[in-house]
């Protein structure tokens, strides 16, 4: 990947020679087609100590997603959109649930310290679409941005319960889009 | 580094092949003397014209103006360069300015192979896609005089020319995307001085026996032996194709000859040009007709061949430079035909209407223009003009110049889509002639 980014770059950039001083290449990667198939949906049983994770496994690691250590090891900037359709049964009330995002630089992604986490409140029989953006730099997040540049790392998305209230229904999540954006200085292009 | 720049534009900017006259026209070419270094048969006595036209190097005020131009800076920007190298007589209004985004989008098309496509955005607007994709340079110094029925003179020379032709299938990177594609490239440049010797002749009216043709008919011929002092011609094409986002295979090849005479290698060899132009009175007014030939000849380059493969299944590998000695057919040749009608409005006032298209160093060219001329007095004229042409796009030109007593000052304003975009630079021009 990084030797097709190179070239296209060289051919559009630096060959053309069209290069200004604050030069910026960005890489916009819609990393949805790319997930194995069946991986980015789930389901669960909602009880006391729901926890539905997508994958249910590892989680989708930088490969999975499209993004090889090479792709990112020239990063400045990286930012990412998370979309995924939340529907809880019709048989459930209505309840709050936290959509967290693991970013871990070992399997399994959900061993991370923190996720980014947002809440939506769902409506039983009703699709709902939660949103997530992220946006990290080397001064905003210098030990996970290290992590990401390396391209060794694993991403998951887990969905909780907030409180303690019980179900009788299930929770079900689909993963509808994956957008990553690297930004990288065309000056820093020969690492890129 | 900054003031190597500034004498550079300086020096090519005397090079320039036109003065403002022409570029006040559109960049026509016109039936005097002017269009020597084209045509010839332009050079023979009778044919009107200055016998010098210098464009000032205004180019030069924005190497000493704009901080994009300064090397050391951090603003340094080669777009702006770019078109003003190409454009040295100019001083350019509004240069252009790099993008300051460059964007590739990566995503999957139905088969779930990685596509890519390119945009760009925040500067010039960069123009890719089936089109072949070209920069080229082609300066000159020619300063001849006369010497009984011929003039001489020498030519120093500098030209470069480089286009890159993307196919069908890359060319859809820049317009929905794409996972395969291939691009051939050429290079090609030389520098040196040459010799030129020009005659030309208003042939006897006996030649042409008892028919009715009443006009005149010059014949002119430049031949050139030269000595080449660095040539550069290289050609490579290439593939790429990505069958998943994480695997992608391309390869490449490219052949090179290099000779420079800091290496000891040289170029030799005799370039000529004909040419051939006819004076035809009609009604009031005389028609201007033109035909020439350029740079038909021969030249032999002593040189280093190199050839260079490569791919994503084996890495870079350059072969050992190899001697080679290169004779090269008419390398530069080129082909022009022009016309003119020049006609007395009213007293004092007349009017020119010029036109032309030729092809050199591998690209079309083609122009319109026209000028009035207000006589104030006897030997003093004041002169409006206007044209357009298409030089790698649409150019045009409105300007006025002055002239006495066989002194002239000319000024025009033009434009001209800058290198590898979309972006129309404005340029201010100005010569003396004499």
């Amino acid at each position: 990947m990084k030797r097709f980014i190179i070239l296209l770059s060289l051919v559009l950039v630096a060959l053309l020679s069209a290069c200004g001083p604050s030069t910026r290449l960005i890489t916009d990667i819609d990393a949805m087609p790319f997930i194995p198939e069946g991986e980015g949906q789930g389901s669960s049983t909602i009880d006391s100590n729901l926890e539905l994770k997508i994958p249910d496994d590892t989680g989708f690691s930088a490969e999975d997603m499209g993004l090889s250590k090479d792709t990112l090891s020239g990063l400045a900037r990286f930012s990412l959109d998370v979309v995924t359709e939340l529907s809880l049964s019709e048989e459930d009330a209505p309840m709050d649930v936290t959509m967290g995002l693991y970013l871990n630089g070992v399997a399994p992604a959900f061993d991370a310290e923190k996720p980014f986490e947002v809440q939506a409140h769902l409506i039983p029989g009703e699709a709902q679409d939660t949103h997530l953006t992220i946006v990290m730099s080397e001064e905003e997040n210098p030990g996970l941005f290290q992590t990401l540049k390396s391209g060794n790392f694993f991403l998951g998305i887990a969905y909780t319960s907030v409180g303690e209230e019980g179900g009788v229904g299930t929770l079900s999540a689909k993963l509808k889009g994956l957008d990553f954006q690297l930004i990288a200085d065309v000056n820093d292009i020969s690492g890129f | 580094m900054k003031y190597v720049i500034l004498s550079l534009l300086l020096s090519l900017g005397l090079a320039a092949a036109q003065d403002s006259r022409s570029i006040a026209m559109g960049g026509v070419m016109l039936p005097d003397r002017s269009s020597t270094a084209v045509n010839p048969a332009y050079s023979a006595d009778g044919i009107p014209g200055q016998a010098y036209a210098l464009p000032l190097p205004l180019g030069a005020l924005n190497a000493l103006t704009q901080d994009s131009f300064n090397p050391a800076s951090s603003s340094l920007d080669v777009l702006p360069i770019l078109d003003q190298v190409n454009n040295l007589s100019s001083y350019i209004i509004n240069l252009p300015a790099s993008p300051t985004e460059h964007t590739i989008k990566i995503s999957a098309n139905e088969e779930g192979q990685a596509v890519l496509s390119y945009a760009n955005s925040g500067g010039a607007d960069l123009i890719f896609g089936l089109s072949d994709i070209g920069y080229g340079v082609d300066y000159a110094i020619p300063i001849n005089f006369a010497a009984g029925p011929v003039r001489v003179g020498v030519r120093p020379y500098v030209f470069l020319n480089t286009v890159v032709s993307p196919d069908a299938e890359m060319a859809k990177l820049f317009a929905g995307g794409t996972n395969q594609g291939g691009a051939t490239a050429q290079i090609k440049g030389e520098a040196g001085v040459s010799l030129d010797v020009f005659y030309a002749t208003l042939l006897p009216n006996e030649l042409f026996g008892e028919s009715d043709f009443n006009g005149d008919i010059y014949v002119g011929v430049r031949a050139a032996p030269f000595v080449g002092l660095a040539r550069v011609d290289g050609n490579g094409a290439g593939q790429i194709e990505a069958t998943d986002i994480n695997n992608v295979s391309f390869d490449y090849e490219a052949q090179g000859f290099v000779s420079t005479v800091a290496t000891g290698q040289i170029g030799y060899g005799l370039v000529t040009d004909l040419g051939v132009a006819t004076v035809i009175p009609v009604d009031a007014g005389k028609l201007n007709l033109g035909l020439s030939l350029s740079n038909f000849g021969l030249a032999i380059w002593s040189g280093d061949s190199y050839t260079m493969t490569g791919g994503s299944s084996a890495g870079a590998e350059f072969s050992s430079p190899t001697a080679e000695t290169k004779a090269y057919f008419s390398p530069n040749f080129g082909v022009h035909a022009n016309g003119a009608y020049e006609t007395e409005l009213a007293s004092n006032i007349n009017m020119l209407v010029a036109a032309d298209a030729g092809y050199a160093l591998g690209a079309f060219e083609t122009h319109l223009g026209t000028e009035t001329l207000f006589g104030l007095s006897d030997d003093m004229n004041i002169a409006a003009r206007a044209g357009l042409g298409y030089e790698n796009g649409f150019n045009f030109g409105v300007g006025t110049g002055f002239s006495y007593s066989g002194f002239s000052f000319d000024i025009a304003l033009t434009s001209h889509i800058a290198p590898f975009t979309s972006h129309r630079s404005f340029g201010l021009t100005t010569s003396i002639g004499f």
